[in-house]
């Protein structure tokens, strides 16, 4: 990546977390005014940010009930300023019509040609700019083969024309961007609210890890239920998803996990795609691809159960080719349970009782280790 | 002889099947990354040096080399068919030569099963550069994977202990098998081999030796004691302001209401998980037992090798039949681990540390035949500060270049 376009990225993405952090302005020691503007920042800075109301999101949360229980079927962003800020602060959530980040309705902006919004791109139209001029490369790549193929037996004509590839590709772009802009269909209508404004139809989804870790570790989220407007506390979250209580519940072991990456630095992501239980950004999905993929296995303080419990070398070596063929390292995370959790008494407490162990795992070809 | 050197064709055409198979896997892989050389071992950063092409690029153009194509495909011309038919030629004409030993490299040994091992009668040859063992008299016996394999090259003819007859690769599958610790272990070992490297067995091959741990000097001296009491204060510290804390903090969230001035602190008080830290590992002797114990230490090729003075091998090799076991639990893995001196030194990258591990065992999964190697290192991210460097930081730093 040029070094222009990180700069831009860290002028996008300045917080790695949604906490608000005031830095102090430079301090220059033979300018009176700087001075004097630092140490405003530093003695009254506290005072002023504390009338001000910190920032804060809201989330809502949607429960599912069959006959047995009611479980929580998922939490959502619903205001366009907190799903941006939630995203751009830490790639929390997944935008409901989108691929990644919520740039649905900058997408149909820029289909529907509305004024105001223009020369942004998302990035579901970077790829295709992307996959168009790979296409195009790979076309010329199969007629300059096919040439020299020939080649040997008969002299080829000119098969690569004169024009050179790039401005061809330029100039496809632009026909397509035309076309993609100009194909407004007959039910885009229905997008639009009676004043020409676009109705709001996408929403963030955070997974129940993320919700938890806004709601109790930075207490940066709201969340309330969706069917009775009840305020849902950290505490009753945690109830709502960890029902069961058990040590080695799901919820709570994957909590553990991506608590530990993410207070460590790490931007941690949902890794289904690639088999794995998280990814492992060193700060998120814009800046760099994903360099770890995590497996949780529990490990049990009875090593019977452990024995009972191990896994087929297939399994994990499956897993691993996934991971290493997207040139990731796959990383087995396992956390301890603790035997029960009955007399925890606080969250932070019952969090301490479990404990992560890593190990790497990676394939290993004797012929290129040789040397 | 003539029996013998037949043998050894055969199989010396399986080791070159392997050798081709092996290519046949790496391929894609090179594909997919171009002309770069480290996928397989993650060495350092995984940039590509674009310079390599700079030879290709402008008049040489034609020269550029395909690569990363797993199937071959004809173009049908006659150049193509000619070539093929050419190496093809001289492929089998390599492998229909007869094999012949001068009787100076040639060496003969005496198999003792109730020794499990192999006396040599005439050591000679460049194989004992890293082959066999010599007692206290400077007679060199062999261990069991050593005699199948000098065997199964025809570079070795066996005898029983009475001297009087020869033992045939079948006799000699039979009798050095089972001390080879089973089949599967053979196999890694032959296959090591077969590739270049310097294979012995490591102390823990059965379940009766002792891991072999390096020697570490303990330091007693002013400096140490002073620095045990300021590890001391520290450890007291952090436990009074703990209590501090708790008291503050337990109930509420973790991170509180106020002005941060960086990252940091917010990242530090959010480190409330334990975990496991390398930081401060040092070998042990734990109890471990037969499959997951390291069974062979491994050796780059080198000319300079010496038996007697090995130093620390590459690689250790555990040999796992996958028919038998299922992955080892955490438990298991960490007592290997501690039996093993670390991989790293002070120079260490974040980058060695995250996927080599602290230390690291190489695992050889045989499934009927086939070995899969894989590397476990146990490695710790609690023990690395990348939050250190959160994008304000960052910028400030470019700033300044």
């Amino acid at each position: 990546m040029p070094p222009k376009n990180r700069r831009n990225l860290n002028a996008l993405y300045p917080d790695s977390l949604p906490v608000k952090v005031t830095t102090l302005p430079p301090l220059i020691p033979h300018n009176p005014i700087s001075l004097c503007q630092y140490a405003y920042a530093l003695l009254l800075g506290p005072f002023i940010s504390g009338f001000k109301q910190p920032v804060r999101y809201t989330a809502s949360l949607e429960k599912t009930s069959d006959s047995v229980s009611s479980y929580v079927s998922g939490i959502f962003v619903e205001s366009e300023q907190d799903m941006q800020a939630l995203w751009r602060s830490g790639f929390f959530g997944k935008g409901s019509q989108s691929r990644s980040d919520p740039t649905w309705e900058l997408r149909v902006v820029k289909r529907l040609n509305i004024p105001g919004r223009e020369g942004m791109l998302a990035p579901e139209e970077l790829t295709a700019r992307r996959r168009e001029a790979r296409k195009r490369m790979k076309n010329e790549r199969a007629l300059a083969e096919a040439a020299t193929t020939l080649g040997r037996e008969i002299a080829a004509p000119a098969l690569i024309s004169d024009v050179a590839p790039v401005e061809i590709a330029n100039e496809k772009l632009q026909v397509a961007e035309q076309v993609m802009a100009k194909k407004a269909r007959a039910e885009d209508e229905n997008l639009l609210d009676s004043n020409g404004n676009i109705r709001r139809l996408e929403r963030l989804e955070i997974t129940p890890q993320e919700a938890f870790f806004l709601t109790y570790a930075l207490d940066v989220l709201d969340i309330y239920d969706d069917h009775t407007g009840d305020f849902v506390s950290a505490p009753h979250l945690l109830g709502l998803l960890m029902p069961d209580w058990r040590p080695d519940n799901e919820f709570i072991l994957k909590y553990v996990v991506y608590h530990h990456y993410r207070s460590h630095g790490w931007c941690i992501r949902n890794g289904v795609k690639f088999g794995v239980d998280y990814l492992l950004y060193r700060r998120g999905p814009p800046f760099s691809h994903a360099e770890y993929g995590i497996v949780i296995l529990p490990l049990y303080s009875d090593e019977r159960r452990n024995q009972d419990s191990r896994r087929d070398w297939a399994w994990i070596s499956g897993v691993n080719r996934i991971v290493g063929g997207v040139k990731k390292t796959l990383i087995m995370c396992y956390v301890e349970v603790p035997e029960c959790i009955d007399t925890w008494h606080t969250v932070e407490e019952l969090l301490k009782s479990y404990k992560v162990r890593e190990i790497s795992f990676k394939r290993w070809m004797p012929s290129r280790n040789r040397d | 002889m003539t029996h013998l050197s037949k043998k050894t064709i055969v199989f010396s055409k399986s080791s070159m099947d392997e050798l081709d198979r092996d290519y046949d896997e790496i391929a894609p892989n090179r594909g997919a990354s171009g002309w770069q050389q480290d996928d397989g071992t993650e060495s350092g950063d995984e940039q590509q040096d674009w310079r390599l092409l700079a030879a290709y690029s402008g008049a040489n153009k034609k020269n550029l080399p395909k690569r990363g194509e797993k199937e071959y495909e004809p173009d049908g011309s006659t150049t193509d068919i000619s070539n093929l038919e050419q190496s093809r030629e001289a492929m089998y004409t390599a492998l229909s030569g007869e094999r012949k030993h001068t009787s100076k490299a040639h060496i003969s040994a005496i198999w003792y099963p109730s020794m499990s091992r192999a006396k040599v009668l005439s050591a000679r040859g460049p194989h004992f550069k890293s082959i066999g063992r010599a007692d206290s008299t400077g007679t060199i016996y062999l261990i069991p994977e050593e005699v199948i394999y000098l065997l199964e090259r025809g570079s070795m003819s066996l005898y029983n202990p009475r001297g009087d007859t020869r033992i045939s690769l079948q006799g000699c599958y039979t009798s050095c098998l089972r001390a080879c610790g089973g089949l599967e272990r053979y196999v890694v070992y032959a296959y090591l081999k077969r590739l270049g490297f310097i294979v012995q067995r490591a102390n823990t091959f059965d379940d009766n030796g002792q891991p072999e741990l390096p020697v570490v000097e303990k330091k007693y001296g002013i400096s140490s004691l002073w620095s045990s009491i300021v590890d001391r204060f520290l450890r007291y510290w952090k436990q009074v302001s703990q209590i501090f804390q708790k008291k503050t903090a337990s109930f509420g969230p973790i991170i509180r209401r106020g002005v941060w001035r960086s990252y940091v602190p917010i990242y530090r008080n959010l480190q409330i998980i334990p975990y496991e830290s390398h930081k401060n590992d040092s070998p042990a002797v734990a109890k471990t037992k037969v499959p997951f114990r390291v069974a062979y230490n491994v050796w780059k090729p080198r000319p300079s090798f010496k038996k007697s003075a090995p130093g620390e091998p590459d690689f250790r090799v555990v040999v796992i039949n996958a028919e038998k076991d299922k992955m080892p639990t955490y438990l298991q893995m960490q007592a290997l681990f501690t039996n093993l001196p670390t991989a790293l030194d002070e120079k260490s990258t974040e980058n060695q540390r995250l996927k080599d591990g602290h230390r690291n065992a190489l695992f050889a999964i045989v499934d009927c035949g086939i070995i899969s190697f894989v590397r476990l290192g146990d490695v710790s991210f609690g023990d690395e500060e990348i939050y250190k460097r959160t994008p304000r930081n960052k910028r400030q730093g470019q700033k300044k270049q």
